[in-house]
């Protein structure tokens, strides 16, 4: 378990990449600071028979607080990622936002995904919220390279690079 | 012992649809083997029943109390009572009714007739005419409708068939406790191919009483047919039970489609812990309804079993959490069969320290392929002192499926407050616009006379909050 | 002091502290149609919304005045009830509400019991005009601007309008993003209002001046009025643009 704390206007940007060696990965963020903020950036790359359990936990303590974090699986083989996060926005923590967005892209028949974004908000004046995606390649956008004389190897090659430049590109 | 009977009982049950409940009859407080053994004798249930639930009694001693979700540690069995009949249960004189009820109904615009039921003050709804007209209709069209106890007796291999099979006795503490002491709750079975096209409303039951504390209700819904069921009621109803804990198993057959409407809205400090499912075979349809306005402690997590191909479920979830109330809700979809779909939407407002929190699991077996589920749930925060949670479980097995999932938690947006008011409304009228219109995904759902309450009961509870 | 509305060295800023308006003064009278012009950034929209009562700015000095009544202090409510109108630049969407349940609220909110206009009567109402403003959908049956595209929010701000029958509006940008027939619509339903309103049009474009004669044009750069005129003040922006103005003032 890693402890983070984070201060009074510090920004931190924390990129982390799983590769298919560690079992489990866990974080426990506090936003302790006024206008703290937190980018997470996850990217978790499964193959062969890698399994994950990750836990990060974001706790949002003071006013104008600020979390995003954005986690990029992609899963293939016999892999299976077990995603699990808790962003807390306490009582008092006005003016704070906190953004999750998770998506797990399964690539092969065996891959397994699983995701549980939890929120727990406390203070009204907030703005909070996640989206999640787990599954296979867009049909359409497979069809839609194919059609232009791709194969479908190299369709869904480009498909998943395209994935991960979201990740690379958060900001935008 | 201090059991009270004041009449005998035969040991056929004569039912029919205008025997009024002469005795009553209340069970000392606790529970135990006197106590199941006692209302099974005093209802004159069949054998079978009575092993149902005895076995029923010993698993519910066994099984712990759920690991999630609010705090019951203030439920004390030993001071309960488990059941209380009809007669017994809400008479009240008029003159005790509280004041805020009565006035909620005079500003929701119930009717008369409906106040009187729904305070406790009368027993049964008088609505025999309209009863039986309906009553000859879907007789006529084979369609068995009728409360759980007369189908144990009237329709025993029926009920054998189902009873159990999908919520089982040892699901969890409450389901046990419900199999243990049950009492009302509907019993639907419709046809091959029928069509049931009025909605089967609850109040219209047999011996129709306010809703009771462990109701048990099966709907079978047979190939290829349909039938829509209602129950409960947007307006206040007020209790004196503090635990309840109904259990709903719905058999959606091949083709066919159900769609269940349950509104709750408990006054008083009721704890309402509730398990339901649906299981919904090749190309069924399922649909859950879910309003849930009132209790201090409110459990329900409708499920949705997708067993065969093609299968599809929908469930419209709506949380209203006060004063005082925990709202822990939701629904869960298991996708067991391939091409099978759910959509489970879910909103929630609280205000005044309320906690509203959605509780949710889709999983999505291995082999079944071209599935897919979305889930949106939003969650309204009307004030600081409110909570919302989301704690949702996204489980896929399977490759070749979608599976999409989005929540967002805010507070009534400024701009709208300020573009409502600018065109001469208050700022509680401009929040209850934009409250109910938050809410409007899951309300247009609802009969009309739901809607119109609850947008009406919106409407005060502003008014309230913000005064 | 009657049927006017009186902006008195208006000072704003931003409930975060930057100024915005630096000293504006306008005097506007019924059945006057007075146009804002000006270049992005200088103060229009501002300048509309805190005539308004928008509560992202704070009035930091001067006043403004309805009737010879001071305004400054109230909710925008209190001041719609005064029938001040605002027509959105943006209008926001309001998921869930219906349009006509929503302006009959509104329009009865100025009237006494007996002459609450009935349900039925105000969708009528509402489909009348809404088709001399060529809607494509039953716009009765629609949410609050939810799914409207630019076009048919603009139109919908001039509909509440006309339903609303204010004393003074102020029209914020409502040529912005039309196409040429929406612009013609727009234009007349406004030219054939049936009651006596004082109306300020900000526009950036001039676009409806060809259609609504100004009688007051007033240039705002900056946060502040540097120049006004009659209508030919329009034509000489469209032939010689902002700055040429500005460096002759």
């Amino acid at each position: 378990m890693k402890n983070i704390i984070i201060k009074k206007n510090e920004n931190l940007v924390l990129p982390v990449i799983w590769r298919g060696k560690k079992k489990e990965i866990s974080y426990n963020i506090k936003l302790a600071g006024v206008g703290s903020s937190l980018t997470f950036l996850m990217l978790l790359l499964g193959k062969k028979e890698d399994k994950v359990k990750i836990q990060v936990n974001v706790d949002h303590q003071n006013i104008e607080t600020k979390s995003k974090i954005i986690v990029k699986g992609i899963v293939d083989d016999s892999a299976s990622i077990d995603f699990n996060g808790l962003v807390k926005i306490e009582k008092g923590s006005k003016g704070s936002n906190a953004w999750l967005s998770a998506n797990l892209l399964l690539l092969s028949d065996s891959a397994k995904g699983r995701a549980v974004p939890a929120l727990e908000i406390l203070e009204n004046d907030v703005k909070a919220g996640h989206a999640t995606t787990i599954g296979k390649i867009n049909d359409a956008e497979l069809f839609y390279l194919m059609s232009r004389g791709l194969s479908k190897a190299k369709a869904t090659d480009l498909i998943v690079q395209g994935f991960l430049n979201g990740f690379l590109n958060y900001e935008k | 012992m201090d059991m009270k009977k004041s009449s005998t009982i035969n040991n056929q049950y004569t039912y029919g649809f205008h025997k009024p409940e002469k005795s009553s009859f209340k069970t000392p407080l606790g529970i135990n083997e006197k106590v199941v053994e006692a209302i099974f004798s005093y209802k004159n249930e069949p054998l079978w029943m009575r092993e149902f639930r005895l076995k029923a009694l010993k698993i519910f001693k066994q099984k712990k109390m759920p690991s999630f979700g609010p705090d019951l540690s203030e439920l004390n069995f030993d001071k309960l009572c488990f059941y209380n009949s009809p007669s017994n249960n809400k008479f009240r004189k008029w003159s005790d009714v509280p004041k805020d009820i009565l006035d909620t109904y005079n500003k929701i615009g119930v009717p008369e007739a409906e106040k009187k039921f729904l305070a406790g003050v009368e027993a049964q709804y008088d609505s025999e005419v309209i009863y039986s007209n309906l009553k000859n209709h879907w007789e006529k069209l084979g369609v068995i409708f009728t409360d759980m106890d007369t189908a144990v007796k009237k329709y025993p291999e029926l009920v054998k068939e189902y009873l159990g099979t999908l919520v089982s006795v040892d699901d969890n503490k409450f389901s046990a406790l419900n199999s243990a002491v049950w009492s009302g709750g509907s019993f639907i079975y419709v046809p091959k191919g029928v069509s049931v096209p009025i909605p089967l409303q609850a109040y219209f039951r047999i011996n129709a009483k306010a809703v009771g504390q462990f109701e048990r209700t099966i709907i079978v819904a047979e190939e290829g047919s349909f039938v829509h069921y209602i129950e409960g009621c947007s307006a206040p109803i007020y209790t004196n039970d503090s635990l309840h804990a109904a259990v709903v198993e719905v058999f959606v057959k091949k083709g066919a489609r159900v769609r269940y409407t349950s509104i709750q809205n408990w006054s008083g400090s009721v704890y309402n812990l509730v398990t339901k499912r649906m299981l919904i075979e090749e190309n069924g349809i399922g649909e859950w309804v879910d309003g849930n306005l009132g209790s201090k402690v409110n459990m329900k997590y409708p499920a949705m079993i997708l067993k065969g191909k093609g299968a599809r479920g929908e469930l419209l979830s709506l949380a209203y959490a006060g004063k005082n109330q925990y709202q822990d809700t939701g629904g869960k979809a298991i996708h067991l069969a391939p091409n099978t779909t759910s959509t489970l939407i879910s909103k929630s407002v609280s205000k005044n320290g309320g906690r509203a929190s959605y509780r949710g699991l889709v999983k999505i077996a291995k082999g079944a392929k071209g599935s897919s589920s979305h889930v949106r749930c939003d969650a309204l925060l009307l004030d600081d002192k409110s909570r919302s949670d989301t704690y949702p479980v996204n489980d896929v097995q399977e490759q070749d499926v979608i599976l999409g999932h989005e929540a967002s938690v805010s507070k009534v947006g400024e701009q709208q407050l300020f573009y409502l008011m600018s065109r001469g409304l208050d700022e509680i009228q401009a929040t209850s616009l934009i409250v109910n219109g938050f809410i409007e995904p899951i309300v247009k759902e609802l009969p009309l006379e739901y809607a119109v309450e609850l947008n009406r009961l919106i409407n005060l509870s502003m008014e309230g909050a913000i005064a | 002091m009657k049927k006017t509305l009186i902006i008195e060295n208006l000072h704003v800023s931003t409930v975060g502290g930057k100024e915005i308006l630096k000293g504006v003064s306008l005097t506007i009278k019924q059945n006057e149609i007075h146009a804002i012009m000006g270049p992005n950034g200088g103060g229009k929209s501002t300048l509309s919304q805190v005539i308004m009562g928008h509560p992202g700015f704070v009035i930091t000095k001067g006043k403004i005045l309805v009737d010879g009544k001071n305004i400054t202090k109230l909710s925008p409510d209190k001041r719609a009830k005064l029938r001040i109108f605002l027509g959105f630049q943006y209008p926001v969407e309001v998921p869930g509400v219906n349009f006509a349940n929503f302006l009959r609220m509104a329009a009865n909110e100025n009237k006494n019991k007996n002459e609450k206009i009935s349900p039925i009567a105000f969708r009528n109402l509402i489909k009348e005009k809404a088709a001399k403003l060529a809607f494509s959908e039953d716009i009765t049956k629609r949410f609050l601007n939810e799914g409207f595209s630019g076009g048919e929010k603009k139109k919908a701000e001039i509909l509440q309008m006309s339903l609303l029958r204010p004393q003074f509006a102020i029209l914020d940008e409502p040529d912005s993003g039309l196409d040429v027939d929406a612009l013609k619509y727009i234009s007349k339903t406004i030219t054939n209002l049936d009651f006596p309103v004082g109306l300020v049009v900000i526009t950036h474009y001039q676009r409806i001046l060809h259609y609504l004669k100004p009688d007051f044009v007033h240039v705002l750069i900056d946060g502040k009025i540097i120049k006004s005129g009659g209508a030919e003040l329009a034509k000489e922006i469209e032939k010689n643009g902002y700055e040429k103005i500005f460096n002759n003032k």
